[in-house]
């Protein structure tokens, strides 16, 4: 893959967008960008990982050969952030991206991340939406994980830390390198080696294989229930075969009784003639027994009614002797009315004889006959004495003896419907009786009708065919039992048929255990032995890089790689040696590195940041003549003042730097820098801040944060 | 005599009439026979109502049977029998056992005519 332009959009210092050309009219694969710190160098290589993985990490930690990754820069929010801060806090609509254009084997490479805010201001990354779209060769525009795998086949994530180097961790991979404890770069080697594809092969193996054994297994065990099951299977077969025995006996017994209930019903039709009389003295029998268990209660009505039979019969006599002294009562009554009524009479004509004056009462006259008056008053109070006397000379009871009397007679009082119920319930008992009787005549007359022996012969079949219906009854019972012990044998036995008959042994299973086992041996042989020789491979390419940008060659003379690719730089005698030089050994980490890129196949552009950070000027020329040349992966160096400086870069490669350029702020320049000018003739205003060129008159703002990408012409 | 020296006396039926008055007693085994009195002292006071409604008395013949004297009362009849008893200087026992030997006499012929003992209260 070979880049070709990049163009960054509200990324780092760029405001706005900020084409970069990549297509150089010469051959070479340098790449240069140059600036003071803090100018925007990291940027652009921080911009091209956020366009191809969609994250960009902060330097990671290495602490005894183990890395520990930092934290993603966010897009947006407080602090470090990826998207211009200009962009971010102005623009009302927050928006980044990166365009990378590129040509690889499928033909041309479009990659653009676009990042955009969904609120007004967003305030974290949860708040903005990433856009991926991919278009590789003539392939369909992918989007989002699509495109992102797309990206993966051309440049894996995995191996990003080789091509996206980072000169000022150069020390981590180099303790990385040289430690024992070599987890990180392990995996690491794994990933560019390829390896984790056979990884994932002997993986998916061993899962398939996993699969296919619990198949096995489970096929085994069923099998073992499937033995078990036809053992049981068999011993049911045998209960089945006892239990339909048991059945066919029941069966036999009962043919045999209902045959013989048979007879016996034959028997009784030769008595036909007199079933009907039969019938009719059974009828009369039952209904005699129904009315003789009715009779014992209507009798004990009968004796409970009659309880006061006697009462009934004294009272006809007592009951005149009752009325009598009712009468006599009332005589005794009216007696002491007309006793009181023949006092007061007396009492009045005696007060009346003796305030007798002469004179009227009522006319108050002169009485004119008054000894005749007084005469005739006597009379009548002797009358009325007389009769006062024949009153209570009247022999009659006192009025108490006469009530205890009356109380007495009442004892033996029946009520008033006394005599009713005992009839009624004597002519009840009574024609019960008379039913009876009728029916008792009915049934002798009907006896008589049969002989003794036809009435036995009848009888005894009747007694027989009972026994025998009883008998049919029983033995059908015991018919069904036995017949369905029988089905539930045979549900039994087919469930058991059922569970021993389904098992089949797939032979094919086993096959392909035996297949995949060995397949899995072998991949582990294959990568044991590819690991050993991209490991000679690595030692070789690394030692003949180090023995190129070596100052020393006389002192270490190349490079050893173990097993778990630890380096060592050796010495003349082929043996490590005990302590080499910082420089050697950044030199030797720049060798491991391009060497396992190099071993890894991946024709993918380097991005260098800050290439000299570790190295002196002697090792910085000799990287990069061994870096840049006229053929093979672009290499981009991020180069700071301090380390290249540009013009004597531009110089010392000219011809296999293929493009180079400054990132600077407008107040770094103090030459014009209008393309095509570059006069050193500029005026310089302090008190308005701007610098103007003589030459071609152009002006520049030295308070402007315009961040400038300047190529140079080379 | 007054009331007070109306004897109370002893009751008491021939052997021939208790066994006649023995028959009338209720049996649960013998429900179609005409047996309508639950004791013998029932049955007894039945047949003294009976002869004194029908005013038959009848003097005891030969052995007799004495009703029990707890279960049958003779005071309990004496206001109707008062004035006979004191008239026929009579202890109440001895007329109420002649109506009862009385009654029984009714009784039985009535039986013997293939009537009901009940019947005779209509």
């Amino acid at each position: 893959m070979k880049l070709q332009h990049l163009i960054l959009y509200n990324i780092g210092p760029f405001y706005g967008r900020y084409p970069i050309n990549f297509m150089a009219e010469n051959d070479g694969n340098g790449y240069a960008f140059f600036a003071e710190n803090n100018r925007g160098k990291t940027s652009i290589y921080n911009a091209m990982r956020w366009c191809l993985f969609g994250e960009v990490s902060e330097r990671a930690k290495t602490v005894k050969g183990e890395r520990y990754g930092g934290s993603s820069i966010p897009l947006v929010g407080e602090g470090r952030i990826l998207m211009n801060s200009h962009a971010y806090e102005h623009d009302k609509n927050q928006e980044m991206s990166v365009v990378l254009i590129a040509e690889g084997e499928k033909g041309s490479i479009q990659i653009t991340r676009t990042a955009t805010s969904i609120t007004t201001l967003a305030r974290h990354d949860g708040q903005m939406t990433i856009q991926l779209d991919v278009k590789v060769g003539s392939d369909e525009l992918k989007h989002g994980a699509e495109a992102q795998e797309a990206i993966e086949s051309i440049f894996p994530r995995s191996l990003e830390r080789f091509f996206f180097i980072d000169g000022e961790a150069l020390e981590e991979y180099t303790q990385m390198m040289s430690s024992s404890d070599v987890i990180g770069l392990k995996e690491e080697v794994n990933s560019i080696l390829g390896i984790p594809a056979l990884i994932k092969g002997d993986a998916d193996f061993v899962r398939i294989r996993q699969g296919i054994k619990a198949k096995i297994d489970s096929t085994a065990k069923a099998e073992k229930v499937s033995t078990k099951a036809r053992d049981d299977a068999n011993a049911q077969r045998k209960n089945l075969k006892e239990k339909i025995s048991i059945a066919d006996k029941k069966q036999a017994k009962l043919q045999t009784v209902m045959s013989k209930l048979d007879e016996t019903v034959e028997e009784m039709k030769a008595h036909e003639e007199l079933a009907p009389i039969l019938e009719q003295l059974k009828m009369l029998e039952s209904q005699i027994d129904f009315k003789k268990q009715n009779l014992v209660d209507v009798n004990i009505d009968k004796v409970v009614e009659a309880r006061v039979g006697w009462k009934v019969l004294l009272w006809k006599k007592a009951s005149p002797q009752y009325q009598h002294y009712v009468g006599v009562r009332e005589q005794l009554a009216q007696r002491s009315r007309l006793i009181e009524q023949t006092q007061n009479t007396i009492k009045t004509l005696e007060k009346d004889l003796s305030e007798m004056t002469g004179i009227c009462t009522e006319c108050h006259q002169p009485l004119p006959d008054l000894e005749h008056f007084k005469a005739k008053k006597e009379s009548e109070l002797s009358a009325q004495k007389d009769l006062l006397e024949s009153y209570q000379s009247e022999d009659l009871d006192s009025e108490d003896d006469l009530t205890i009397k009356m109380a007495e007679l009442l004892k033996i009082q029946p009520q008033s419907d006394s005599k009713d119920r005992i009839l009624r319930a004597q002519r009840k008992w009574k024609k019960l009786v008379n039913e009876i009787e009728t029916l008792e005549e009915q049934h002798t007359l009907l006896n008589k009708k049969l002989t003794e022996d036809a009435k036995s012969s009848m009888v005894e079949l009747g007694e027989r065919k009972g026994r025998q219906e009883a008998m049919v009854s029983r033995r059908e019972s015991e018919w069904r039992t036995a017949r369905t012990d029988v089905e539930l044998a045979e549900l039994e036995l087919k469930r058991l048929e059922r569970l021993s008959g389904n098992v089949e042994v797939n032979k094919e299973d086993y096959n392909i255990d035996n297949v995949i086992s060995s397949l899995i041996v072998t991949i582990k042989d294959t990568i044991a032995s590819y690991r050993e020789k991209a490991r000679v491979e690595v030692q070789k390419r690394a030692t003949a890089v180090f023995t190129r940008l070596n100052n020393a060659p006389e002192v270490y003379t190349g490079i050893r790689v173990d097993k778990d690719f630890r380096t060592e730089i050796l010495n003349s005698k082929g043996k490590p040696s005990r302590n080499p030089s910082s420089g050697a050994i950044s030199i030797m980490t720049m060798s491991v590195i391009d060497a396992l890129r190099r071993v890894s196949g991946f024709n993918v552009p380097v991005f260098l940041d800050t290439p000299g950070r570790s190295l002196d000027e002697h090792h910085k020329d000799r990287q990069l003549d061994y870096f840049w040349q006229t053929d093979g992966q672009q290499f981009l160096i991020f180069a700071h003042s301090g380390e290249y400086g540009v013009e004597e870069t531009v110089e010392e490669f000219k011809g296999r730097l293929a493009k180079a350029y400054t990132i600077s702020l407008p107040r770094d320049h103090k030459t014009c820098f209008q393309k095509g000018c570059m006069s050193e003739d500029v005026e310089h205003d302090s008190y308005n801040k701007k610098n103007t060129c003589n030459a071609c008159g152009f002006e520049w703002d030295l308070t402007s944060q315009e961040t400038l990408v300047l190529e140079v012409p080379l | 005599m007054s009331e007070q020296e109306i004897a109370k006396g002893s009751v008491g039926i021939s052997e021939t009439s208790h066994a006649l008055l023995v028959s009338l007693v209720h049996d649960d085994e013998k429900s179609s026979e005409d047996r309508p009195f639950e004791s013998i002292v029932e049955a007894f006071r039945f047949a003294f109502a009976l002869g004194f409604s029908m005013g038959r008395k009848q003097k005891r013949e030969g052995k007799h049977v004495t009703v029990a004297p707890r279960q049958f009362i003779v005071t309990d009849y004496q206001e109707i029998l008062k004035k006979e008893v004191t008239k026929n200087k009579q202890s109440l026992g001895g007329a109420i056992s002649e109506y009862a030997e009385g009654g029984c006499s009714i009784i039985s012929e009535t039986v013997s005519k293939g009537k009901n003992v009940l019947d005779l209260i209509s």
